[in-house]
């Protein structure tokens, strides 16, 4: 059914209420690469098939990934009457026992980890769930401002009514009937929005440039290349939340006139193509793409475009190039891409989760985003913290959160008692904050104070063990096998760097070698063309200098700290 | 005219152009390795950075790209500046050791040793070579190869390459040296039986017919004396100037203003008293691709409104017509070698034939040129698009070109009322034989 | 691969250039590689010269222009991995299936590459069998998949 205007909306909203809250059992099961991998499909299969065994009727739903890998396979089991109880690592031995339980009306203990929206009205209290915490109060998803993450992991991701139930496309039907293009860019301004990308630069601002320079087309693409290793943020969104994506993909085009988006998608999620091309016909069969969008007029095609593998090609030039169809080398600028980008026409690139922001902010107004952050970044951010901590996963924070906190309350600090030794932030191209210099606000401004930078959002923790001299070597490694060879400084320049960055890893080298390091760092720093090769020498200049310890054990033994 | 400054010295430029033209023309010659005045700025080597301050920041940008704009700062020759061209020479001299304008550029930038391990490469990767293949020559034999430092510039598999003209500009535009495609070429050309010999510069468009005679001697041959001569640069650049100049494009169609057109799309051009002509890119961009033909033999007479040849693509037919009497002298060799040319390159490359016509003074009476042209391809634009709408009830972009695929998606019926309205209005009777290209070879 | 395979893909794509990797990627999906052949008529068919074409399947780690085995393995070595001991799993993978990285096993039953993050970082190290993706393994988990993925195919 096609929704037309806001009668549509609301009995699709029904819908939706429904199916969150049934009458009778239900079950949901994570099913997004991360799920799959740890073996979701045979638990859904076997759910199945017992059910039907036991002759009990049980809504069987599918969701989206919560951010915590380690902790899936989850499943969501509502019973009428109680609240959703969400349940970790389920395995396939757990599902007799959980049917069992559901056809007596128990609640099953197995696995159970903490309760969802205990407060609605539904939900009557339960002696059993007593000692049960709620979501919000559950390690590791306390502390976490889940604004965008919030529906992953709990509604239906394939189900429109799901997400309108939870508030969905209200921020697009207020935009498409109620404001001009001008008004949606003036809201996105006010809310102080910038690009979750990398680069951090204004929203609103980009918008309003690329509103302005004329073309006969212009194009929104959504950069869902994530490339930065250990990053997957965009990919919980895309596989938790497509509609949100879309919605915030619309609304960029209406705000600036372009009716043409693109969804540039890594190579390597291969689950997330299928998907994502599932939602998209979805979306146009509710009349959510396409012509005549929600009943207003607006019309707007959405794409998906694999990529092929190629680091550089997240580079928002060098992403158009691969559009195209050409090798994925960056361009020069000027021409900046909201005059000329892809096809010469006014273009914008901007991130998934930079997009999945502005329909809350349409929806709730710019006043209202401005207030959660620090007073010049504004709103949450999703990182990414993995390495050596007890929770790695996705932790949406307000920006402005302490460094300190994330790793040590909320991700639970190092394992087996040992200590942190650095942690990079923004990795690739962030630099390592040693232990001692973790009480960090984390915003863009007092990372860049201590040379940092908070990037994607990738939070790299090291524990004692870790020798950075391993890590830059690898790093290295990343950056000449993903530099497109362009420009000299980086394919020649960086290239040299690993090489001799292997020499010291060997402990073949010196202290001479390590200042030649530096020197090479510095120029390409300044003298290459895109970021890559810009970006790259950060981590390498900062690690030199402040980790002067790991250095010498290899110049003088050849050995690594990693392995002693 | 905007002002601005350059190391200190207020300076004056035309609008459009780049901080090192007007460097150059200042008389301050900043150092360059990818730059080519011919071609468009490629900004990889890197050693062209000067520091421009604007709007209060400063920042390093390539002069050879970046546009002259209102009152901003340059500084060409900085402690910072000077310091990155030695690594960046340095880098280069380490890959190159042995190539002698590499190890002049580090000498001139103080670089005498590299610290790093040799390579033996003779290639700095400027792809000067690669762009003049490809968008100068519009031939795009050679390409990068890999990429990061794995990347390298050649042929794909190493295969000696089909493609190639032996046009030789890689090798006039390469600083090191190192491009030699055209030399082995020839090599494989020479063993070629003498009626195949093509000459180059028949190859590269600039002459209707001719074999080589010098066995591709060509430094014994006086027509590339007079053309390097003429060119004062390799010659295929005047190919580029000529081409740029004269285009236009109506709607999505391209329309060249050095050539006659006539009603059933094809362009014709005059060559000493001969005309040479083509299928325009109307003709090209709705059948999509070119992969054979039929065509009349050579000293085979026509008149007026006589088919002069067919092509085939996409399992689609279109029949051209002639509006003049004469005979056929040439047909082009390329494209009997390779008749999708007539759909890659229609302009130039893939021209088909060469006729005599009867009475040359006529033909300004009967074709179309200059403006008289351009009003009618943009009646022929208007009227293909409502014909499409009609027929098929979609709608082609009318700013992007027609997919190539589209003769292919069309009905039968469709493509015939196309054909009707757009290539055969005053058809006679078709009285020359034509042949296919096999039957020809 | 067949003429008429790839000019379906090719007119699926309504033989715009802008889709070449699309069309690269659905060739190499049929065919297990990019061979000569195929990226020569795929240039004609696009309007293209060869070579480009080639650069971009050389250019792309996606692509490949030789024969790659039938069970792609992917061996993420991103940051996360790398910390949590994919080097481990990657010498294990090595001398079991005897071929180093980026090659494939005498039979071609086997492809090893190297990836930069499969996205699964909070359970890493990760390899991926063809769609099939593996976690949180280290070294007597990964000698065990093996054994049943080669059990399987033989
Ligand atoms: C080497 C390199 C890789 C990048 N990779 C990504 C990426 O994977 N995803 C992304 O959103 N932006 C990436 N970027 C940043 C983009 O160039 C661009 O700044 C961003 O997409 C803009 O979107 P935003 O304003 O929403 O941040 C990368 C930049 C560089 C230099
Ligand atoms: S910095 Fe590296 S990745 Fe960027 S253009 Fe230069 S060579 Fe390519
Ligand atoms: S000459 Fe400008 S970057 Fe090479």
């Amino acid at each position: 059914m096609k929704i037309k205007n806001m009668k549509d909306l609301d009995k699709v909203k029904e819908i939706g209420m429904k199916s969150l809250f049934p009458k009778g059992p239900q079950i949901r099961i994570s099913m997004s690469t991360c799920g799959l991998a740890l073996g979701a499909d045979d638990l859904f299969q076997k759910i199945t098939r017992e059910k039907d065994k036991k002759g009990i009727k049980i809504s069987l739903h599918q969701t989206g990934c919560s951010g915590f890998c380690n902790l899936e396979p989850m499943a969501i089991v509502k019973l009428p009457g109680k609240p959703a109880l969400l349940y970790t690592q389920v395995t396939v031995e757990n599902v007799e026992q959980i049917i069992r339980d559901i056809k007596k009306k128990k609640i099953p203990q197995k696995g159970l980890f903490c309760m969802i929206g205990s407060d609605s009205a539904a939900a009557k209290p339960d002696p059993v769930l007593n000692a049960v915490p709620d979501y919000r109060d559950a390690s590791p998803f306390k502390g976490q401002h889940r604004m965008l993450l919030g529906n992953c992991g709990i509604i239906d991701p394939l189900s429109v009514s799901e997400y309108v139930a939870m508030a969905g496309y209200s921020g697009l039907f207020k935009a498409l009937y109620q404001m001009r293009p001008e008004e949606v860019i003036k809201e996105v301004v006010e809310s102080g929005l910038r690009g979750r990308g990398g680069a951090w630069f204004p929203t609103g601002f980009k918008w309003d440039m690329a509103s302005k320079s004329s073309g006969d087309e212009k194009f929104v693409i959504c950069n869902a290349d994530e490339g930065d290793p250990g990053a997957y943020k965009d990919r919980t969104i895309m596989e938790g939340n497509p509609f949100k994506l879309f919605e915030g993909i619309v609304l960029a085009g209406y705000a600036i006139g372009s009716h043409h988006g693109i969804i540039y998608l890594r190579e390597e999620y291969h689950h997330t193509f299928g998907f994502l091309s599932n939602a998209i016909e979805i979306a146009k069969r509710f009349g959510l793409l396409g012509k005549n969008i929600l009943g207003s007029g607006f019309n707007f095609a959405l794409n998906i475009v694999r990529g092929g593998g190629s680091y550089v090609c997240g580079e928002e030039t060098a992403l158009m190039d691969s559009l195209e169809g050409e090798v994925g080398d960056p361009r020069l600028r000027p021409p900046f891409p909201i005059e000329k980008g892809l096809w010469a026409r006014p273009t914008i690139v901007n991130n998934v989760e930079t997009l999945s922001n502005v329909p809350l902010i349409i929806q709730n107004g710019g006043k209202w985003y401005k207030n959660i952050g620090t007073e010049k970044a504004k709103g949450t951010k999703i990182l990414s913290v993995i390495g050596n901590v007890k929770h790695p996963g996705l932790y949406e924070i307000p920006l402005g959160t302490n460094l300190k906190q994330v790793i040590f309350e909320m991700a639970g600090g190092p394992v087996n008692g040992k200590s942190i030794k650095a942690v990079q932030v923004g990795s690739p191209f962030g630099t390592f904050i040693p232990a001692d210099k973790l009480n960090v606000s984390l915003d863009p401004e007092s990372l860049r104070e201590i040379g940092s930078m908070i990037g994607s959002g990738v939070i790299v923790a090291l524990d004692q063990d870790a020798c950075i001299v391993d890590i830059l070597h690898h790093l290295l490694t990343f950056f000449v096998e993903e530099s497109c060879g362009k420009c000299v400084p980086c394919r020649e320049g960086v290239s040299r760097m690993e090489e001799l960055m292997i020499e010291i890893y060997n402990g073949r080298a010196g202290m001479n070698e390590l200042d030649i390091i530096n020197e090479l760092g510095e120029t390409a720093r300044d003298f290459s063309l895109c970021a890559l090769g810009g970006g790259a020498p950060a981590p390498i200049l900062n690690g030199i200098k402040d980790f002067k310890k790991d250095f010498e054990a290899h110049i003088k033994t050849g050995k690594c700290l990693r392995f002693s | 005219m905007i002002t601005f400054t350059i190391d200190d010295k207020k300076v004056r430029a035309k609008e459009g152009t780049t901080v090192f033209k007007v460097a150059l023309e200042n008389g301050i010659e900043i150092p360059h390795l990818c730059f080519h005045k011919d071609m468009e700025p490629y900004g990889g080597c890197r050693l062209c950075m000067v520091e421009i301050t604007e709007n209060g920041s400063t920042r390093l940008h390539p002069s050879c790209a970046f546009p002259v704009k209102k009152n901003i700062v340059v500084k060409t020759d900085t402690e910072r500046l000077r310091k990155g061209r030695k690594i960046i020479a340095e880098l280069l001299l380490a890959r190159c050791p042995d190539v002698d304008s590499v190890i002049n550029l580090a000498e001139s930038l103080g670089v005498k040793e590299a610290r790093f391990k040799k390579m033996d490469s003779d290639c700095v990767l400027c792809g000067q070579c690669v762009r003049v293949c490809r968008n100068v020559a519009q031939v795009g034999a050679i390409d990068f190869i890999n990429r990061g430092k794995n990347r390298y510039v050649g042929t794909p598999f190493g295969l000696p390459s089909d493609d190639c003209i032996g046009c030789g500009s890689c090798h006039y535009v390469c600083p090191t040296g190192s491009m030699n495609m055209e030399y082995d070429n020839v090599l494989r050309w020479r063993n070629l039986p003498g009626t195949l010999r093509k000459c180059r510069y028949m190859r590269m468009g600039f002459i209707p017919h001719k074999m080589c005679p010098n066995n591709y001697r060509c430094w014994n041959c006086e027509l590339d004396q007079r053309m390097e001569d003429l060119a004062k640069t390799h010659p295929i650049f005047i190919l580029k100037h000529a081409r740029e100049e004269e285009k236009e494009t109506i709607g999505h169609f391209e329309i060249r203003f050095d050539r006659f057109y006539h009603e059933g799309h094809v362009w014709m051009k005059r060559l000493n008293g001969l005309m040479r002509l083509g299928i325009d890119d109307f003709a090209r961009q709705i059948i999509g691709w070119v992969d054979d033909m039929r065509l009349p033999s050579v000293g085979t007479t026509f008149g007026p409104g006589d088919t002069l040849f067919e092509i085939f693509g996409n399992g689609k037919k279109i029949q051209f017509y002639t509006s003049i009497a004469g005979s056929i002298v040439h047909i082009n060799p390329d494209i009997l070698d390779n008749p999708k040319l007539a759909s890659m390159a229609p302009y130039e490359r893939g021209w088909i034939l060469t006729i005599e016509p009867l009475d040359i003074l006529r033909i300004s009476k009967e074709l179309l040129s200059g403006r008289s042209a351009k009003e009618w391809l943009k009646h022929e634009f208007n009227e293909f698009h409502d014909l499409v709408r009609q027929e098929t009830e979609t709608d082609l972009p009318p700013e992007k070109p027609i997919p190539k695929g589209f003769a292919k998606t069309v009905a039968d019926d469709t493509w015939k009322k196309i054909h009707k309205s757009f290539f055969i209005t005053k058809r006679k009777k078709k009285k020359i034989k034509l042949h296919r290209i096999e039957d020809i070879q | 691969m067949e003429k008429e395979r790839i000019e379906k893909i090719v007119n699926k794509h309504r033989n715009e250039k802008s889709a070449i990797l699309a069309i690269l990627h659905e060739v190499q999906a049929e065919d297990n590689q990019l061979n000569a052949e195929s990226l020569k008529y795929i240039a004609l068919l696009l309007g293209v010269p060869y070579a480009n074409v080639f650069g971009l399947a050389t250019f792309y780690s996606a692509f490949n222009t030789e024969k790659r085995g039938k069970t792609l393995v992917r061996a993420c070595d991103g940051i996360s991995c790398h910390i949590n001991g994919a080097e481990e799993v990657i010498k294990v993978l090595k001398s079991k299936l005897n071929i180093e990285l980026g090659e494939t096993t005498w039979d071609e039953s086997f492809g090893l590459e190297k990836v930069r993050c499969l996205g699964l970082c909070s359970i890493s190290p990760n390899v991926s069998f063809n769609d099939k993706t593996y976690s949180n393994l280290n070294k007597e988990k990964i000698l065990e998949i093996l054994q049943k993925v080669t059990g399987d195919s033989k």
